[in-house]
């Protein structure tokens, strides 16, 4: 599950994250962030590096 | 002292102030940081959780959403405000995301500033006992208590992301020299922006006045 905010300001990240997972499938991540209004770093690179694990734990629960 | 907008947008605002010191600017900083009041989830009761995380996890998450009120104003510490919330994976195989959209206010005022936050994945998934095969499903059962607090306690409470100012270089050539400030504030969605700023000198002015009378009464001004 995506983080709710980010890490270091505190900007809430993760409403944009179904959208963001959708448009960088065939788009450069740099611009479907821009768009999207995250403009600092700290808050770009919880989305550029964040990896959904959540399935792959699932069959343990 | 001199204020000058330079924008204003949705969430954010940038001001200059001139004519200040530092250490004006700090505090009104600070208030804004720590002592301007909003709400969020402060307890959580757990009915049912077969999510895939733990209880504190999910407790977690819900805290950290935005809550929107009408008039924060008509809140005091006291106050509990209930947010319910039930969701269930669905019937066949797959999964479902509970969105903060799905928190029902007890309160009609006051509801997640943002609808769109995931707070919690749910799956479902096949299982075989005895060679009968069924769907196991997750279901999530909860109410979730908000309460009115200060950025100095939780920073769940505060209001704003990016507050920050940053001294502007001098201007006038030298002769007379006049510090200003530029101001960049961003709030979460809570609390307009423009509503955090004019609250957190209220706040400051209210310490002041406190401050006057509390001496003019001890000493007999």
């Amino acid at each position: 599950m995506i983080p709710i905010r980010c890490f270091t300001c505190g900007k809430v990240i993760s409403e944009v994250w179904d959208v963001y997972k959708e448009r960088i499938k065939h788009e450069d991540p740099r611009k479907v962030l821009d768009d999207l209004g995250i403009t600092r770093y700290c808050c770009r690179r919880m989305l550029l590096t964040h990896e959904e694990l959540i399935d792959d734990v699932a069959p343990y629960g | 002292m001199d204020v000058k907008k330079e924008y204003h947008k949705d969430n954010e605002v940038r001001f200059v102030v001139s004519g200040v010191k530092v250490r004006f600017v700090n505090a009104l900083r600070r208030a804004m940081i720590a002592e301007v009041p909003k709400l969020a989830i402060d307890e959580v009761n757990i009915y049912e959780n077969t999510s895939l995380l733990y209880d504190e996890q999910l407790a977690l998450r819900l805290g950290l959403i935005p809550l929107k009120a009408a008039d924060i104003h008509e809140y005091n510490e006291d106050d509990a405000i209930s947010l319910t919330l039930k969701a269930e994976s669905p019937e066949r195989v797959g999964y479902t995301v509970v969105y903060s959209k799905e928190l029902i206010s007890a309160d009609p005022k006051v509801e997640p500033a943002l609808g769109n936050v995931p707070i919690v994945k749910l799956v479902s998934t096949e299982q075989e006992i005895n060679g009968i095969r069924t769907v196991a499903r997750q279901r999530v059962s909860l109410e979730a208590i908000a309460r009115l607090g200060r950025g100095r306690n939780h920073a769940k409470w505060q209001p704003v992301t990016i507050c920050t100012f940053k001294e502007l270089p001098d201007e006038s050539g030298g002769s007379s020299k006049q510090k200003a400030f530029v101001f960049t504030v961003e709030s979460d969605g809570s609390l307009p922006v423009d509503e955090i700023v004019t609250e957190a000198a209220r706040i400051m002015r209210d310490k002041f006045e406190t401050l006057v009378t509390a001496l003019k009464t001890q000493q007999g001004i």
